[in-house]
């Protein structure tokens, strides 16, 4: 865990029809810690969602992101391209600030930041090894005239460069190959791997739920933003997603954040929650047990 | 659903997966899709040995199926075309038939006015499709679907007023006459029909490799992620508009193949073969024939061609069977969208 920020909102505001959801919110996140947003409904947790990655339009504040120039940039991680150099060098660089306010929402992926939607929305007519192929961006390659060419022998070889992977490791032919190698990690590292070959409509709710989330291992995204990571899943796949979002930052090389409406699950992660209120954050950031303390909270959330 | 006890790996099991096992060069010749190239060759001259078998008339002459293979051809192509904007990437068209329409026309530009050989007027037919293309996808793409279809058809009523009217150019309802055939390469003069069947073939044959390359790349798999969830496609980096416009211009520059061969096969163009009418001709392929895949395209043009076919055979007067075709078309599509609604032989069922 470091001290380095990873995403800061500055007095954030978004009205719908002169109706107020977000107002002058100001959050700050760290690297490598997981975040949860707790709330009542309608307080503006996917509306904040949506502002971050850039689908919708902000009326009024800022949002600053950090990127990584040295993590991503080989084989299509955020950012898509192939790296001219290899990763460690010029270290400065590192954690850039980036304004995305203004940014589309392809760019704002591009730049390191996942999210998952609110009732699992995956490629129903894919697989489910092309969903998660899918998450890896090749731009050079995304567009209609190199569909000709078939191996794409120098990018290959560049990201072999890049990454060092020689001869000791398996053999691939072309970047399918490749692409095909990184899912089936990220599968194992959800526990789909037994699926992969099914349709992704085919999969149970439980089990798109981890498709989403390996996708976004795929994409490297380096903040990851869940919307309601465990809304629907028997307790089983929620101790499991608990799991697999601890193992994600374990390294502290990633962020999570996540809305959930499910009070267990954030205390078996123990995380920091930040609670929305129409469109307010009044508290910084506590631990759960902190939060339901406080009587009113208590009384507006829980009822109790 | 997961099979507990079924613990095929993944790597080995290839059924399911868009790879599929890695061929060597010379294999790579023998895949068995190029077979569905002899489809149209093989149903056509089926077609043609049964019905002279049964038809008071008798054997006709060889060059009617060879005829009517090279229109087959050329609704595959267009079969393609569309298959790529509406099949692969959802994007509904109704606007194919104007596509069509402008490469004819240019084609004839090109033959008769500038005087350039044929292979020139086809590239010339092509890129300018493709420009025209994006007269109509950098306006409209960023509109929800139903609007776009709107803009769309707008866009063919738009150009077959043009055709219509603009008689100083195209002569308008008179339809241009005389349009010279092709020399290609200053060597082959196509004059025969078996040799317009040989280059309708080189036509298909090309589209149909790049179709099918592209039917396996990564850019197919976006292509085919914005027709199933185009939000999260863009969530994951990618600039869907930009990969919409693409797909707008290569589709219209594969329809241009279609429309200068058939300015040249026909040696006679004229605004009523290029109206609404005809878009929805063309959209009828891949509903019925299947979309999203390379073999609906096939049968579909094959369904589409032959059926008047049938009809004639059937001794229907051709009063008659303009308009049976019509009820007829419909009703299939009726039947279809109840039982199969991925059409004959398509992967993508529109819900």
């Amino acid at each position: 865990m470091t001290n380095r920020h990873i995403l800061t909102i500055k007095n954030l505001s978004k009205s719908f029809d002169k109706v107020e959801v977000l107002k002058n919110l100001k959050i700050s996140l760290g690297l490598g810690e997981i975040y949860a947003i707790i709330g009542p409904n309608g307080a503006g947790k996917t509306t904040l969602f949506n502002l971050i990655t850039g689908i919708i339009p902000k009326d009024a504040g800022t949002i600053v992101f950090y990127k990584d120039e040295t993590k991503q940039k080989f084989f299509g991680g955020p950012g898509g391209e192939f790296s001219k150099k290899p990763p460690g060098r010029r270290r400065h660089e590192n954690n850039l600030p980036i304004d995305i306010t203004k940014k589309k929402s392809y760019e704002i992926a591009r730049l390191g930041i996942g999210r998952t939607f609110q009732g699992n929305r995956v490629f129903a007519n894919m697989t489910v090894l092309e969903n998660v192929m899918f998450a890896r961006q090749l731009v050079e390659i995304e567009n209609p005239i190199s569909i000709m060419k078939s191996t794409h022998k120098k990018l290959l070889n560049q990201h072999k460069k890049n990454t060092g992977l020689t001869a000791g490791e398996k053999e691939v032919k072309n970047l399918e190959e490749l692409l095909k190698q990184e899912a089936e990690q990220r599968l194992d590292f959800v526990g789909l791997r037994e699926v992969s070959a099914h349709k992704a409509e085919e999969l149970s709710y439980g089990q798109q739920k981890l498709l989403a989330i390996a996708r976004l291992l795929m994409a490297d995204s380096r903040l990851l933003l869940f919307d309601e990571p465990t809304a629907g899943v028997n307790p089983k796949y929620a101790a499991r997603i608990a799991e697999i979002f601890k193992k994600i930052v374990s390294k502290g090389d990633k962020t999570i954040l996540f809305i959930e409406h499910d009070m267990k699950f954030i205390q078996a992660l123990g995380c920091k929650c930040l609670y929305l209120e129409a469109g307010r954050c009044p508290w910084p950031f506590f631990e759960l047990e902190v939060i339901m303390k406080n009587p009113e909270i208590r009384r507006k959330f829980m009822g109790m | 659903m997961t099979n507990a006890t079924n613990h095929q790996s993944p790597i080995t099991d290839h059924s399911s997966s868009p790879l599929g096992p890695s061929p060597s060069p010379l294999t790579r010749l023998y895949r068995w899709k190029y077979s569905l190239l002899l489809l149209p060759l093989l149903v056509t001259f089926l077609f043609y040995i049964f019905t002279s078998i049964f038809s008071a008339a008798g054997f006709r002459s060889i060059n009617y199926p060879l005829h009517m293979l090279v229109m087959i051809n050329i609704y595959i192509i267009l079969g393609f075309s569309i298959n790529l904007v509406t099949g692969y990437t959802g994007l509904l068209s109704l606007g194919h038939g104007a596509f069509y329409g402008i490469s004819a026309y240019i084609t004839v530009l090109g033959l008769m006015v500038l005087k350039i050989p044929f292979l020139p007027a086809l590239i010339l037919a092509i890129l300018f499709n493709m420009l025209i293309s994006l007269l109509v996808s950098l306006p409209s793409i960023r509109l929800k679907q139903d609007y776009f279809v709107l803009a769309v058809i707008g866009f063919q009523m738009v150009v077959y007023t043009i055709l219509y009217n603009w008689t100083g150019v195209t002569r308008g309802p008179y339809g241009i006459p005389g349009i010279p055939r092709p020399k290609l390469l200053g060597l082959w003069q196509v004059g025969e029909v078996w040799e317009y069947v040989v280059l309708s073939y080189i036509f298909l044959i090309l589209v149909f490799i790049y179709f099918s390359k592209l039917d396996r790349s990564s850019f197919g798999r976006v292509i085919k992620g914005i027709r199933d969830d185009e939000l999260v496609v863009a969530s994951m980096g990618r600039n869907v508009n930009l990969m919409k416009v693409y797909i707008f211009a290569i589709s219209a520059g594969i329809a241009a193949f279609s429309g200068a061969l058939f300015a040249v096969f026909a040696t006679y163009i004229d605004p009523t073969s290029f109206g609404l009418e005809e878009s929805i001709f063309i959209i009828m392929i891949i509903f019925i024939g299947g979309s999203g895949n390379l073999k609906g395209v096939f049968w579909g043009a094959l369904f589409v061609e032959l059926l008047p076919e049938m009809l004639r055979f059937l001794q229907m007067p051709d009063a008659v069977a303009a308009n049976l075709r019509q009820i007829l078309f419909g009703l299939i599509l009726i039947v279809l969208m109840r039982f199969k609604p991925t059409g004959f032989a398509g992967d993508y069922d529109y819900d």
